[in-house]
């Protein structure tokens, strides 16, 4: 039935035209009900539109690819601030050899159908010896243009003890600290058979612009190198200018400050009256929404396309230690605050190891109120892949119940076990990387997968309680999770005074 | 146009083409390709597309000239805008089995009206279009359109008072 608002607005509107249709109200009302009852439900379908706007954007990107590589660079907004040299580059590029990245403007832009590959295409997904946190799993994540943000591998909960509080933790007193959640959601379903696991599709190298062996200086002779061209930067000289960095073989970019260029007087600090007038306090954050417009501004001004990410978030965890310190003037404040775009690929979005987005980060200067840095721009051309999954959400839950792949499967002897609670889980993305079955580098996937909200959790403010725990679909990842990671112990720590 | 502004007008338009679509067909399939169609043909003219205008009429007029060139392609013979003509047509129409239940109180009084009557009624009221962009749709008039509105409600509601009203009441 349609709502008493609804009719009101459309009978408001007919008497606008022709006020002699009140005195028929009556009948109006039914005649206008009857027609809005009427409407079909037209059942649309959120997969057929994902679907078709891949294909629609990836037609327009074929014909963008068309047009020179710079193309964009010569927005006047963008041209303003970017040194000669990148024009000199450009135009001797265009001249000499063609487009620079006609085939990587298409990976750069960030989307694209993920065509097939066969089953099991990417090789094992097996997690590493010693899980996630190992030194051999953080071996396999490139070391591209961006810096990225993903979370760490989180230790035991009371390893995360507030951040920023000046009482140390005294040697003896120390035991380490487990969430253990229990499920407290509602009944969910795995899918049946096999999932398809998407793999990022790196970049390419470019062919050398022509005239670059004009750019040595003397100091050798570049004309003598064949090969292709793979990351550069470029550096803008002027106050807050940026740094932009290149890794066309990997597909990325990255943004910072041009560090010279940005005023940083708290360096110049020599004693704690110096360092508490430029102490950041909670109030110099602006608001989420602002964080959040500020972020989308730039995004747009210099023509990072954002079709591939979903709806943005602030990362916000520093704000959960500073309203728990006992001494909030002492409390950690971060110089900068992410805000993230998580990719959503097959209209999923996608998180971390640590149960965070995974996507892009775009990273705002509190102390100087702008944006500071884009990490993590990546090409999304993806791969698809079909891989088993699994068929018992027993062993979901059990893994969910210590925290994830990376919870430990038996806790230390004497160790503080606590208990928290998850929702019913929502279908997402987890981002992960695997060697390749060559042995040469890694593949960046994405898996599906189900994320438990933290329904309920101890406060303490010891204890760090993440916001989700995200669990993998895939058979082979689970059964390879069931090895405890090693329980990292602290130093022993002198209190100080 | 930069792919990321294509990228937020598809957003912000396709669930409103395929329900127009939708409306007019009775048939999800049917939609799905139209829509498909649609925004295919609005990529292929994005440059006669003028930015200083609203995106909106233009891709309606794209979907309207669809969905024209469907029905008559479907019975050339007939003049067919939509399903509501292919009905009076008579013959075997593919309809989803919810359209026709929920249109079965309505669907003869809708029946009545000429077709460009029903396409403005339905604009304003099912697709909840303003009279101004209706205008541009149909390349009428804004204040022609609003009469042929006002017009046609009135006729329906002296064509069928009774019945309407009591199955408004039982509701």
């Amino acid at each position: 039935m349609p709502t008493e608002a609804q009719l009101k607005e459309v009978l408001a509107d007919l008497y606008a035209i022709d006020p002699g249709l009140a005195a028929h109200e009556t009948d109006l009302r039914a005649l206008v009900s009857e027609l809005l009852d009427a409407r079909p439900d037209t059942r649309f379908d959120e997969r057929f539109a994902r679907e078709l706007k891949e294909k629609l954007l990836l037609r327009l990107a074929e014909h963008e690819s068309r047009r020179p590589w710079f193309a964009a660079l010569l927005r006047p907004r963008i041209l303003a601030p970017v040194g000669a040299l990148v024009l000199l580059v450009a135009v001797a590029a265009s001249i000499q050899t063609g487009p620079l990245m006609t085939s990587d403007r298409l990976a750069m832009n960030g989307f694209g159908m993920a065509p097939s590959l066969a089953p099991g295409a990417f090789g094992s997904l097996a997690l590493p010896a010693g899980g996630l946190g190992s030194e051999s799993a953080r071996s396999f994540r490139p070391q591209s243009g961006g810096g990225g943000a993903a979370a760490a591998v989180p230790a035991p909960a009371a390893m995360e003890a507030a951040a920023g509080d000046a009482k140390m933790i005294a040697p003896g007193e120390w035991r380490p600290t487990y969430l253990k959640y229990s499920y407290q959601g509602e009944a969910f379903e795995l899918p049946q058979g096999a999932i398809d696991v998407f793999r990022r599709v790196r970049g390419a190298g470019a062919p050398l612009p022509a005239g670059l062996e004009r750019l040595s200086g003397g100091l050798i002779d570049f004309g003598r190198f064949s090969g292709q061209l793979d990351t550069f930067t470029i550096n803008e000289d002027r106050a807050f200018g940026y740094s932009l960095s290149v890794a066309l073989g990997e597909g990325s970019a990255s943004v910072a400050q041009n560090w010279p260029k940005w005023p940083h007087p708290e360096l110049s600090c020599r004693d704690e009256a110096c360092w508490s007038q430029y102490r950041l306090r909670a109030e110099d954050v602006p608001a989420d929404a602002d964080l959040i417009a500020a972020a989308e501004r730039f995004l747009s001004d210099y023509g990072i396309d954002r079709s591939a990410y979903g709806d943005p978030a602030v990362q916000d965890e520093w704000r959960v230690q500073y309203l728990r310190a006992e001494d909030a003037s002492q409390a950690y404040v971060p110089e900068s605050v992410s805000i993230v775009f998580p990719v959503v690929i097959d209209g999923r979005p996608a998180y971390d190891e640590g149960g965070n987005p995974a996507g892009l980060y775009v990273t705002y200067s509190v102390r100087h109120r702008r944006v500071d840095g884009v990490w993590n721009l990546t090409s999304l051309r993806m791969e698809r892949s079909s891989y088993e999954a699994v068929a018992d959400t027993g062993t979901i839950l059990k893994i969910a119940e210590r925290g994830g792949l990376y919870g430990p499967s038996v806790y230390e002897q004497g160790a503080e076990v606590l208990g928290a609670a998850l929702g019913t889980p929502e279908r997402v993305l987890f981002r992960t990387y695997v060697q390749n079955p060559d042995g040469l580098g890694s593949s960046e996937l994405y898996v599906p997968a189900l994320r438990f909200p933290v329904v309920s959790a101890p406060t303490r403010p010891d204890v760090y309680v993440p916001k989700a725990i995200v669990i993998p679909l895939a058979a082979e990842l689970l059964s390879s999770a069931g090895a405890p990671i090693g329980i990292p112990r602290p130093m022993p720590l002198m209190e100080t005074k | 146009m930069p792919t990321e502004d294509f990228g937020r007008l598809y957003e912000a338009h396709v669930r409103h083409i395929y329900d127009y679509l939708y409306y007019r067909t009775h048939h999800r399939e049917t939609a799905e390709d139209l829509t498909s169609l649609v925004f295919t043909k609005a990529l292929e003219h994005l440059g006669s597309f003028d930015e200083e205008k609203a995106f909106a009429p233009w891709i309606y007029r794209i979907a309207r000239n669809a969905l024209i060139d469907h029905w008559r392609t479907a019975r050339p013979t007939a003049n067919l805008e939509d399903v509501w003509d292919a009905l009076r047509a008579g013959g075997d129409i593919a309809r989803d089995v919810d359209a026709k239940t929920r249109l079965a109180d309505v669907e003869a009084l809708i029946m009545t009206l000429p077709s460009a009557t029903r396409e403005i009624v339905l604009l304003r009221v099912w697709d909840g279009l303003s009279h101004a962009e209706i205008a541009e749709i149909v390349g009428k008039s804004e204040s022609a359109v609003k009469m042929t509105y006002s017009r046609a409600i009135a006729g329906l509601r002296r064509r069928a008072p009774l019945a309407v009203a009591l199955l408004f009441l039982i509701k």
